[in-house]
């Protein structure tokens, strides 16, 4: 037997108390808590791989399998999902969400390395995919990844395949500009210091002349291809009649360097190649630093049920046959096994079964439905194997129009926007007339200086500082929330996660648990507590049903024979004597929980254990609601559920405002009555419409695509009490913007008029333009360290 | 003073090859994963045991064919 509370040494699970398996791996005597475990080591063993338990930092995944690799071998299905490479070689890009540190990359390529017929592979841990290149004469990829997935690594397609691919060539191009522009700059500055010198010390004509030409050279792969998005971006601004930043920065180095060029070439006037180069990697720095926190989030997969590829369609001689879900049309016969996922909507032919909606709604308890019901595209079967007609598909099932609901509420303006960007749109227009203004007062004074002094408002005022500052504080923060087991989906919601002080509340999964518990245990007759209920957890552990759930934390006991009786209740042998679970009869009910839902451990005909179950409030519910509300923002509960129900939690959590019975029309239309900006907080399908709606929304890790798609930030670990820690760093990061925004005011405010009077030539310009960057840059940095 | 004339160039050569070799390195998709780059430097890539299993594998698989 295995110590007690034993974690498995491959996935860190619990091991079941009355079974020992263990292997030995490097000379130690290693416990695991099932087959699958032991068959991954065993694996790993044997291509000699073990250290990979030195390398890990994390528990390695737990092998559970699947059954549709065959798709994978498809010609059809490869001929849309991968790349043909040179002689019959193909490429594909797989999500594995699996993929947790850098030793599970390692592991995956030295596997694969080692299997016949692989060209070659590639682990990506930031955005957990593995790339496999593969002669599919040679193996079958379904074999390999049935392999890799006995090793606990399912793949799955990618969701979004072509934005992902697109992210990743936007990124590599704007790598390669940052590069040419850092190695372009450091030269032409070296060039430029000789230059200064030069100045001083009266360097030759024929010198100075030489190292001008120099740097013009170098700055041309610097202006031509890094400065490239600037000078697009500013043209398709000016198309659209729109002032965007880019406009007075194509400007000021178009200006700079044409006269830079003609100063070169006629040996008359200053050079500016130092300044245009450095303006160009600095302001691509801060562009590639946005760019990267918006991929990263983009990027990330959270670990969630994914829908399945295919579903066992009825062929014409009444066989079964798996088709892939794009294939299916209104009308087709499908049949839909225990506990699997449903991508289209369906209509019930069985007799009747039931199905777990809690993605759509959130609620937990299983919903009993009968022949010729619907069942809605993300319902889980949590009855045995039913048989159902395709009802809709695609972007009329379910799913698609949560999914239309939820894009429409999105296009709708923030407040936010509403002021930024005239805002910058007034501020580049102030930049381009003062520079106007200043050329044409000097050019009727001094016509030599007009363009040197033109040029030194355009580079002083340029609002670096502005393109910098607020995306430097969103990546700071965003790395921040991560740590704290919070992803920031959209940097913009934390202006209302900062400000809103109407919170709005889902309940079901958001302020509840949103799944069954154990209340109490009571024996009925002389049994051992922990044996009975390992028992019983060992008789829901082979069901798809969210009572099984409450007993996941129990180690099971091996029950043989398990049958499964929808309705009625589970059966099953153990130590020679017949067990049964079943709900309570009234005269064996715990009076103290008759809200709850009871069962009862049958032994022989004869009943042992009484159990009772109900959704529990978060442990950390009320001190949230309570600290929330001392920070003076008003809690409204919205939920879906009967209205007494959602009363008693209110009244439990001290929430004034609590309105149930709501659909998801209601709730949005409930947001939209609410004036000020608002921060929602839910997890089912049908919070999403709502989610995408508010100014700021959170979710968490558990709920589906869609709800996570159209939240602004998802909790990873199921702590309410990160809301507080949201708050908390979203005022630090909108008071340091706003720090770096009255910089930027006082620095033009102080520095325009100087410039325009002609004290600031350009070479200082640029350094004030540099120096106030930096400032605002490490006054960002400054949110790494705050605690 | 006059061999900045001869020296610049060249370093002129050599910035060109930077290019070149940076811009190779991107293609060749260093710069994926910034991530994992870090952590790379850590695991063995010869691990004797699995160079032994891999041939071994090979081995059996001659013999099956």
């Amino acid at each position: 037997m295995p110590p007690n509370e034993q974690r498995c040494f491959h996935c860190g699970d619990l091991c079941p108390a009355d079974e020992t398996i263990h292997r030995t791996v490097d000379g130690q005597k290693q416990f695991l808590c099932c087959h699958g475990c032991a068959g991954a080591v065993d694996w790993i063993q044997a291509q000699g791989l073990s250290s990979f338990y030195q390398y890990r930092d994390t528990t390695a995944p737990k092998p559970e399998q699947q059954t549709h690799w065959s798709l994978f071998d498809n010609l059809e299905f490869l001929e849309q999902h991968t790349i043909a490479l040179h002689d019959g070689v193909l490429e594909i890009e797989l999500s594995i969400p699996q993929i947790r540190c850098a030793a599970c990359t390692w592991l995956l390529e030295r596997v694969l390395e080692a299997t016949h017929g692989i060209i070659a592979s590639h682990a990506h841990l930031g955005r957990q995919t593995l790339t496999i290149r593969w002669d599919p004469n040679e193996s079958s990829l379904a074999a390999v990844l049935g392999q890799i997935d006995q090793l606990g690594y399912t793949a799955t397609l990618l969701t979004d395949e072509s934005a992902y691919q697109a992210r990743k060539t936007e990124r590599r191009q704007i790598i390669k500009r940052i590069g040419i522009a850092a190695i372009g700059t450091m030269q032409v500055m070296m060039v430029a210091t000789a230059l200064y010198v030069g100045e001083a010390s009266f360097i030759d004509e024929d010198q100075r002349s030489f190292l001008r030409w120099i740097s013009l050279v170098m700055s041309i792969p610097v202006m031509l291809y890094s400065a490239q998005p600037f000078f697009v971006g500013a043209l398709r601004d000016l198309r659209n009649k729109n002032l965007g930043m880019d406009v007075p920065v194509a400007i000021a180095l178009s200006l700079a360097w044409t006269a830079s060029i003609i100063a070169t070439l006629t040996g008359i006037g200053e050079v500016y190649f130092d300044s245009v180069a450095m303006f160009t990697l600095f302001l691509l720095t801060g562009r590639f630093l946005e760019l990267r926190a918006r991929h990263q989030v983009l990027d990330t997969p959270v670990e969630s049920r994914p829908m399945p590829l295919t579903l066992a369609r009825s062929r014409a001689d009444g066989q079964f046959e798996q088709v892939p879900v794009s294939a299916l049309k209104p009308g087709d016969l499908i049949q839909l096994g225990a506990g699997q996922q449903t991508p289209v909507d369906l209509t019930l032919i069985s007799a009747a079964a039931s199905v777990d909606t809690q993605a759509l709604t959130g609620e937990f308890e299983p919903v009993a439905i009968h022949r010729g019901d619907e069942i809605l595209a993300g319902s889980v079967n949590g009855s045995s194997v039913i048989e159902a007609r395709v009802l809709r598909i695609g972007k009329n099932a379910f799913l698609g129009r949560l999914e239309h609901l939820a894009r429409q509420a999105e296009t709708v303006e923030t407040p936010e926007s509403r002021w930024i960007e005239p805002l910058i749109r007034w501020f580049i227009a102030s930049v381009l007339t003062l520079s106007a203004m200043t050329f044409a007062l000097w050019w009727s004074t001094d016509p030599e200086l007009a363009f040197e002094h033109a040029l030194s408002v355009l580079v002083v005022t340029c609002p670096c500082a502005l393109s910098l500052a607020i995306p430097t504080a969103w990546t700071v923060t965003i790395r921040r929330l991560r740590r704290m087991g919070i992803l920031l989906l959209n940097p913009t919601h934390l202006l209302a996660f900062a400000r809103s002080n109407q919170w709005l509340f889902d309940k079901t999964g958001t302020l509840t648990e949103g799944q069954f518990q154990r209340l109490a245990a009571n024996p009925l007759a002389n049994l051992d507590k922990d044996l009975a209920l390992s028992i019983l957890s060992g008789l829901e552990q082979g069901t798809a049903h969210p009572i099984a759930r409450a007993f996941a934390d129990i180690p099971p006991a091996r029950v043989e024979n398990i049958t499964h009786i929808p309705g009625k209740g589970i059966h099953g042998s153990f130590d020679g004597q017949e067990y049964e679970v079943r709900e309570s009869t009234p005269e064996e009910m715990d009076q103290e929980f008759n809200q709850a839902l009871q069962i009862t451990l049958v032994r022989d005909g004869e009943a042992v254990l009484n159990v009772a179950l109900d959704d529990t409030i978060r442990s950390d519910a009320a001190e949230t609601i309570s600290q929330l509300k001392e920070l003076g923002i008003q809690i409204t509960l919205l939920s879906g559920d009967r209205n007494e129900r959602v009363q008693s939690v209110a009244t439990m959590l001290g929430i004034e405002h609590a309105l149930g019975q709501l659909h998801p029309e209601q709730k949005l239309a409930y947001l939209n009555e609410v004036t000020e900006s608002s921060v929602m907080i839910g997890d089912g399908l049908n919070d999403a419409p709502v989610l995408a709606a508010a100014n700021g929304s959170v979710t968490f890790a558990q709920a589906s695509d869609l709800t996570r798609l159209s939240a602004g930030a998802v909790l990873l670990s199921p702590e309410l009490k990160s809301l507080i820690k949201l708050r908390d760093t979203a005022r630090k990061t909108t008071q340091i913007i706003r720090q770096s925004l009255f910089w930027v005011l006082v620095y033009n405010l102080i520095a325009v008029p100087f410039a325009m009077a002609g004290f600031v030539p350009p070479w200082l310009a640029a350094i004030g333009m540099s120096a106030s960057s930096l400032f605002v840059i490490t006054n960002a940095l400054r949110l790494n360290r705050i605690s | 003073m006059n061999a900045i004339y001869a020296l610049i160039p060249l370093s002129i050569i050599l910035l060109a090859l930077a290019i070149w070799a940076f811009n190779w390195a991107v293609k060749s998709k260093q710069f994926d994963d910034l991530e994992r780059s870090g952590s790379d430097i850590l695991f063995d890539d010869d691990d004797e045991l699995h160079a032994r299993a891999i041939e071994e594998e090979r081995k059996r698989r001659k013999s099956d064919d």
